[in-house]
């Protein structure tokens, strides 16, 4: 790793794509830095270019122009995707789930089930209850939970996480944001979250962007001490930064959507 | 097996043979509707005729009939397993490949859309009846439906599975076998259940035309010489082996595939 201090960078990124025949610009010009350690949330309404930009910067889809760069990594970094659903194969159990990457690389079986051990302890899940268990036999929050294990499986540098909480409770919610804020801070990985809860953002994050129309509409800076608790959601302060999200949003809210002419590409 | 369910067919096929022996009653002829006494007096023992046998014999037709059986079976497995496998290579195939994908699929949904039974005379033709051509028919009418299923059922796999697997540096061919296989093999099964029922009708039709063994060759013999009684027990006979091949199938799955695989449902 190199001292730069700046873990990713993004560069002018645009993407678009067709939607019912329309050519939908979901990431228009988009630049922004992320930086060794940092907690980012990346909020915006729906069709905002969220999961988009996350796809963009783990590879899995290649921009229409700009660039990805990652100034403090020698090699392209290891990167963990949390996704938003469908994130565990239902015919592996927890264990199989969670070797998957090692399985491929041919690891040997006890190395996997030692790996696996951790990882389940990791996210508070029992190993002995829940490896031999198939993804339909857990609760919503611990398939969450065993999502998040996944993705630290191959030890990854940079972090992506998918609406970690948008289908669970809200006693699970608050569960799985701070097993995602012992879990940062402990490894220092450099994470970066798209939610729709503004609270959730507040909470998790150094830092948070609004996106509007593919291109940033702010960014806020969060600086409440670490570690969190839920009294700091009460405090003034808190709803101050809340406050100031949901006004961007709100502005970005009242702009149409960029859609560009049929034969744009 | 389910006790009611097989309480409630034993139900149904008595009421069937009551219809049956109502409709003999009306109809009072033997040749056109045979009542169930002489099915069983004259029609079944009369199969020994396709035997050594110049007269009427129940030991004789049973042997006639399970031998013929069993070649109608052996074709029909051998199709099956033939058409099968390859179907399932085939869609994987064409689901993997990359930008001749789309013709690919063309190509396959226009076989699909080809009458399989209109293609029987045309194997007539090539092979002349002969045991390759019946079980090459077979597995190519197997196959063309297992191919078209797998493909589509591949399509169906959600995406994020092939995000995660690439991510965690899985190969296109390790995709394919530890992810999309897995994921279609809830649907692969409903097919293979599905085509099985269908072989014994494209072997019928083959035999029907083209072997002199086989159910279909019986069935054949039967309708030249408007043999209706003949005809209600190749009936009964094609209904045992569709059953107990289902049966069988069902019983294979059941113990040799894990129970999770088999009770996914996306």
């Amino acid at each position: 790793m190199v001292a730069d201090g700046i873990a990713l960078k993004v560069k002018a990124l645009s993407y678009s794509y067709r939607s019912r025949g329309n050519v939908v610009q979901a990431l228009c010009g988009l630049s922004f830095a992320v930086r060794i350690g940092e907690v980012l949330s990346v909020v915006g309404r729906s069709g905002a270019g969220k999961s988009t930009l996350l796809h963009i910067l783990s590879r899995l889809l290649d921009p229409d122009e700009g660039q990805v760069e990652f100034p403090a990594f020698e090699t392209p970094p290891r990167i963990g995707y949390m996704f938003q659903s469908n994130g565990t194969f239902p015919w592996r159990t927890v264990e199989r789930n969670l070797t998957y990457s090692m399985e491929i690389s041919g690891a040997a079986r006890e190395q996997r089930i030692s790996r696996a051990r951790q990882l389940c302890s990791m996210v508070g899940l029992d190993p002995v209850q829940h490896l031999d268990k198939y993804p339909n036999e857990l609760s919503g929050g611990q398939v969450r939970r065993v999502e998040l294990a996944m993705a630290f499986a191959q030890l990854p540098q940079i972090l992506l996480v998918d609406e970690p909480t948008s289908s669970v409770d809200w006693i699970t919610r608050r569960q799985l944001q701070r097993m995602i804020q012992d879990v940062a801070s402990s490894s220092g990985v450099t994470l970066i979250v798209v939610t729709h809860d503004i609270e959730e953002a507040v909470w998790l994050s150094d830092r948070v962007i609004a996106l509007d129309n593919g291109f940033v509409a702010d960014s806020i800076e969060i600086d409440f001490p670490r570690p969190r608790s839920d009294e700091l959601r009460t405090t003034e302060a808190f709803r101050v930064s809340e406050d100031r999200i949901i006004r961007a949003l709100s502005e970005s809210a009242s702009r149409p959507p960029v859609r560009l002419p049929q034969d744009f590409k | 097996m389910n006790p009611r369910r097989i309480a409630i067919s034993i139900v149904w096929i008595g009421l069937a043979l009551m219809f049956w022996q109502g409709i003999a009653f009306v109809v009072n002829n033997n040749r056109t509707a045979p009542s169930l006494g002489n099915l069983v007096r004259e029609s079944y023992p009369s199969f020994a005729i396709f035997g050594d046998s110049s007269s009427n014999d129940y030991r004789e037709a049973t042997r006639i009939l399970a031998w013929h059986a069993f070649q109608t079976a052996k074709r029909s497995l051998w199709g099956i397993g033939v058409g099968g496998l390859s179907g399932v290579a085939t869609g994987l195939m064409v689901f993997s490949l990359g930008r001749s994908r789309a013709s690919a699929q063309f190509l396959l949904l226009g076989l699909m859309n080809v009458p399989l039974f209109s293609l029987i005379p045309l194997f007539v033709f090539w092979f002349s009846g002969k045991e390759f051509g019946i079980v090459l028919y077979t597995a190519l009418a197997a196959g063309v439906l297992v191919a078209a299923a797998t493909f589509e059922a591949a399509s169906n796999v959600p995406l994020t599975y092939f995000w995660r697997a690439s991510l965690e540096g899985a190969t296109r061919v390790r995709i394919l076998e530890s992810v999309v296989l897995p994921a279609i093999i809830p649907e692969l099964l409903l097919t293979f259940r599905w085509v099985l029922g269908l072989t014994w009708a494209f072997t019928l039709g083959a035999e029907y035309l083209s072997s002199s063994s086989g159910c279909g060759f019986l069935v054949y013999q039967s309708y030249l010489y408007s043999d209706v009684g003949k005809l209600l027990i190749l009936g009964a006979v094609y209904a045992i082996l569709g059953y107990s091949s289902i049966f069988l199938f069902d019983l294979a799955t059941t113990r040799l595939l894990p129970q999770q695989l088999l009770t996914l449902r996306r």
